[in-house]
């Protein structure tokens, strides 16, 4: 019986002890300050090269938390906002920056000479926030299905929501997607806050199917990768590079660029990170051409610095759509302001 | 006698009472320090934000709302209730359901037939820690337009919901409920067969009484499993069936409205405190004590003898498939159920798995992207996030039987003090409660809170503990609804006995309880190291670099914009789903021994 005591007693000691060793340790760890943790969104892609060359030019190790998608980054480093759980954050998009910014999640970055950006991209714009790359979410069309049909390919929003479109027509529920809310946020853009209910009832009432996110349109209802019912979906501008037939050499999907809105995604210092100093080396090492130059093949997204290059088939399949197409009226201040009650209405729009 | 010996042991000070006192107070701490401390720390935190924070937090800047408001606001709204509406509706829809397909699978697993059911057990149980992200596709998959199932027109309707949801639960039920149908004793049955009593009157009158906790304690997990569900309902329901999960969801992550996030969660506590309540009410497991004979070598006995009574059926007829000759075709029943619920989405996800879309054709290749870590592009081999995923399992695994075995032996003891009767009773409660509560609350609760947990200097978001605690406070509930009906229903004079022989607290322990519930002991592992390794929710919020699981690399590879990488995610999930089959058949085996 006490021999039983004892042992419970020694099992649950070394529980204890295992329990506060290791999260003394890790702590320990943590503050060291040749480490710079980077946060970012899930589909941030760095290959063992770049780590290992970071650690080089600037001495500093890098480790990557992916932390989901760019909606529960963001929430993540609104609310740990001066406690953060790392030093770097990577992937805000444009509809989170006024948030970031109001929460105090961020410190001002403080890098040396930028190098030279694209002319589109606005690196002035914030002090906290700097633009790493930039995308666009496009309506993509299955090339062979139009080819076929008696139907057009849809050369814009209004096409869309006629009923034959709409009727063939993936878009993603933009409350849990971001490219689907990069598209909804389109569509507000260009029916304004009171028409873009018509335009969505519209595209409901033609049977437009509503994805729960990218992967699920792309493999379950598009024509072109899952063999589904649907030929047009919200995706990305680059996707067509990712269907290209090698016997062709053309891809079987085309991007509708009158359909398209720019993404722009930033990176920042968080505010209390352990090591600024390394955070801030970092940030200006993703901002070179090295890095830059993966940003393409790795994340399908375009590199923000001009000197940098996107794989070479791009030209062809995946072409940046023109500025006049992209460029939006709302500012992100009407925007941060709305979405999430958009969103709502959005919702029981859905529904009712 | 008796009361004289249990005066002897709740008298003043002695050594049990010391360790009695100082495990409740070490369990209580636990669920306090890593669950209750947080999820309060969140909903505080989200109604009584700052000024200054509430711009960027509230579902209700720009008015001047008291937090009493915003209470009525939210109950009062249409979308609140219809979220509430659904939620009740799937968590029903989901345990009546399985417990009306499971109870004939666990008969037809565990009693009809011995031995040779072992693959079958593996097909059934393998969906319990399946991806919700795979097996939503799964199920999309087969009834869109272009589906094996499409011609059905059923796209979009509450049916695939309904499916997902049997999908991962027929087996957890039939399983759980036949582990303990096995264990009842065959000379219950044989008495009444004695009597004259048909092999339906038996059921209905001997066993079924018999499996009746042990039921509506699964059902009730299962109720709970289904009422936060995420995944499937995201994927099959879209905004037409959100639950109060996803509804949390949304308004914590894609709006950060973390005063109206915290409102719904605690509608889902109260949600969950109410289903406990009633749960309670129905089961009283003192009433249904001992009956089970777990010393007897009964399974392994020729368990469909008294079939051979009326057995040799003549010609096929329809009377045949009458329920009292359910023993006969039971076999048939589980053929059917695991074709239609298990076998149809699983192929689906097979054909993903070992397809190449590039050459349209049977290829090895997704598996072997997962292998090679520069293939995947995500750095992380399947292997590494393999073995982390079973270390980590193992850990919580361990923790979770450790302290669901300790919660049920502590409520399982009579006590004279209505404080320590009281504490005990609410302990139950509240272990229960990370169960049913949502996943974001959780995550974001531990992700704001340990980084100086109740007050202390460390910071254990980076502790690699952190995850398995995390999974383990999912886990334990499982580990309790397993084993206490066990417990309960040990006939307390058994331990009087023992005590009356002299033996002490402990030893009571030791030789009356532990044995008797040494198979629920192997069960519930089984379950608590499957449930951690497929925990997603939570662990997705506090997975690190160096620690990623395999889920949250499935996840990850699902979600990244390319059919290569998808693909590669599916062929993990079926990796997944045949790691955890075999730990459950592992479990299985071990337990019977």
């Amino acid at each position: 019986m006490k021999k039983l005591c004892y042992r419970a007693l020694a099992v649950c000691s070394v529980f204890a002890l295992i329990l506060s060793v290791s999260a003394c340790q890790n702590a320990d760890n943590s503050i060291a300050n040749d480490q710079v943790t980077l946060l970012a969104y899930d589909s941030f892609q760095i290959s063992d090269e770049t780590i290992a060359q970071i650690k080089s030019e600037t001495g500093y190790a890098l480790n990557v938390i992916t932390a989901g998608n760019a909606g529960e980054l963001a929430s993540r480093v609104i609310l740990s906002a001066g406690e953060p759980e790392g030093d770097l954050v990577y992937g805000i998009d444009s509809l989170n920056t006024e948030k970031i910014t109001a929460a105090s999640a961020l410190a001002d970055y403080n890098i040396g000479a930028l190098p030279k950006l694209k002319s589109a991209v606005d690196a002035g714009f914030s002090k906290q926030l700097m633009p790493v790359d930039y995308g666009f979410v496009c309506v993509n069309a299955d090339k062979q299905y139009f080819a076929d049909s008696e139907l057009a390919l849809p050369d814009s929003l209004d096409k869309l929501a006629e009923p034959e479109y709409a009727a063939r027509f993936v878009a993603i529920n933009p409350t849990t997607s971001s490219p689907g809310r990069a598209f909804f946020i389109k569509t507000v853009d260009k029916y304004g806050e009171n028409g873009w209910k018509d335009y969505w009832l519209k595209l409901k009432a033609g049977g437009v199917r509503i994805a729960s996110s990218w992967s699920d349109a792309y493999e379950v209802d598009y024509s072109v990768t899952a063999g589904g019912a649907y030929p047009l979906m919200v995706s990305y501008s680059t996707s067509p590079a990712d269907t290209v037939d090698d016997a062709t050499n053309q891809s079987k999907a085309v991007a509708i660029p009158e359909t398209c809105t720019a993404q722009t995604e930033y990176a920042g210092v968080l505010k209390g990170a352990k090591n600024e100093t390394g955070a801030n080396k970092v940030l200006e090492f993703l901002l070179q051409t090295d890095f830059q130059n993966s940003i393409g093949s790795e994340m399908y997204m375009y590199p923000v610095n001009a000197d940098a290059n996107v794989p070479a088939d791009w030209e062809k399949f995946a072409p940046e759509p023109d500025s006049e197409y992209t460029k939006t009226n709302l500012s992100t201040k009407t925007v941060s302001d709305n979405y999430d009650k958009w969103l709502e209405e959005w919702n029981e729009l859905q529904i009712g | 006698m008796a009361t004289k010996c249990r005066r002897r042991n709740s008298g003043k000070f002695s050594i049990y009472n010391a360790l009695f006192a100082l495990t409740l107070i070490a369990v209580t701490g636990y669920l306090l320090a890593f669950f209750i401390v947080p999820v309060a720390h969140l909903i505080t935190f989200g109604l009584t934000a700052s000024d200054a924070t509430s711009a960027v937090t509230s579902g209700f800047s720009g008015t001047d709302y008291s937090i009493i408001d915003k209470f009525a606001h939210v109950i009062m709204s249409n979308r609140t209730i219809r979220v509430l509406f659904w939620t009740v509706i799937e968590a029903l829809a989901g345990c009546v359901g399985s417990a009306i397909i499971g109870l004939p699978v666990a008969y037809a697993l565990y009693k009809a037939n011995n031995k040779r059911n072992t693959l079958m057990k593996a097909l059934l149980i393998a969906p319990f820690t399946a991806p919700s992200v795979a097996v939503g596709i799964a199920f999309k998959s087969l009834f869109a337009k272009n589906g094996w199932l499409g011609f059905l027109g059923l796209d979009s309707t509450f049916l695939p919901v309904l499916m997902a949801l049997l999908f991962f639960n027929v087996g957890l039920f039939a399983r759980q409920v036949g582990s303990k149908w096995a264990e009842i004793g065959l000379e219950y049955e044989e008495a009444s067969y004695s009597l004259g009593a048909s092999p339906f009157q038996t059921f209905r009158k001997v066993t079924f009484p018999l499996l009746l906790p042990q039921i509506l304690s699964s059902a009730f997990l299962i109720f709970v499993f289904c009422g936060t569900a995420f995944g499937v309902i995201m994927t099959l329901g879209g905004e037409k069936f959100a639950n109060l999960e996803s509804e949390i969801y949304f308004q914590t992550v894609s709006v950060l409205h973390l005063d109206t996030a915290a409102i719904l969660a605690i509608l889902q506590i109260l949600l969950m405190l109410t289903a406990l309540f009633l749960f309670n009410r129905f089961t009283n497991y003192n009433q249904t004590s001992i009956l089970t004979a777990p010393s007897t070598p009964t399974r392994a006995q020729k368990p469909t003898h008294y079939n051979s009574q009326n057995s040799r059926p003549k010609k096929i007829s329809l009377k045949f498939l009458s329920i009292s000759h359910f023993p006969h075709w039971s076999q048939l029943y589980l053929l059917l159920i695991t074709a239609i619920l298990i076998i149809l989405p699983l192929t689906s996800l097979l054909t993903r798995a070992f397809y190449s879309p590039a050459t349209n054709s049977f290829t090895f290749s997704n598996f072997l992207a997962l292998i090679q870590p520069r293939d995947n592009k995500l750095n992380v081999s399947i292997i590494d996030a393999t073995i982390n995923s079973l270390q980590t399992a193992l850990i919580s695994g361990t923790l979770s039987v450790i302290i669901g075995v300790t919660v049920s032996l502590l409520i399982s003891r009579r006590t004279r003090s209505k404080t320590v009767k009281f504490l005990l009773n609410k302990l139950e409660i509240f272990y229960m409660l990370p169960f049913g509560i949502s996943a974001v609350t959780l995550g974001f609760g531990m992700l704001i809170t340990l980084n100086h947990p109740l007050g202390l200097p460390v910071d254990l978001r980076l502790s690699p503990l952190i995850i398995p605690i995390a999974q383990s406070l999912v886990a334990i509930p499982i580990v309790i609804r397993t084993i206490l009906p066990r417990i309960m229903s040990i006939d307390h004079s058994i331990r009087e006995a023992a005590e009356n022989l002299g033996a002490n607290a402990f030893q009571v322990i030791k030789s009356v309880d532990l044995p008797l519930i040494r198979r629920g002991i192997g069960v519930s592992f089984g379950f608590a190291f499957a449930v951690s390794l497929g925990e997603f929710g939570a662990t997705s919020f506090l997975a690190r670099a160096g620690n990623q699981t395999l889920p949250v690399l499935i996840y990850r590879l699902i979600s990244l914009p390319d059919t290569e990488h998808f693909s590669a995610g599916i062929a993990g999930a079926l990796i997944l789903i045949a790691l955890t089959s075999a730990v459950m058949l592992v479990a299985e085996i071990m337990s019977n021994e």
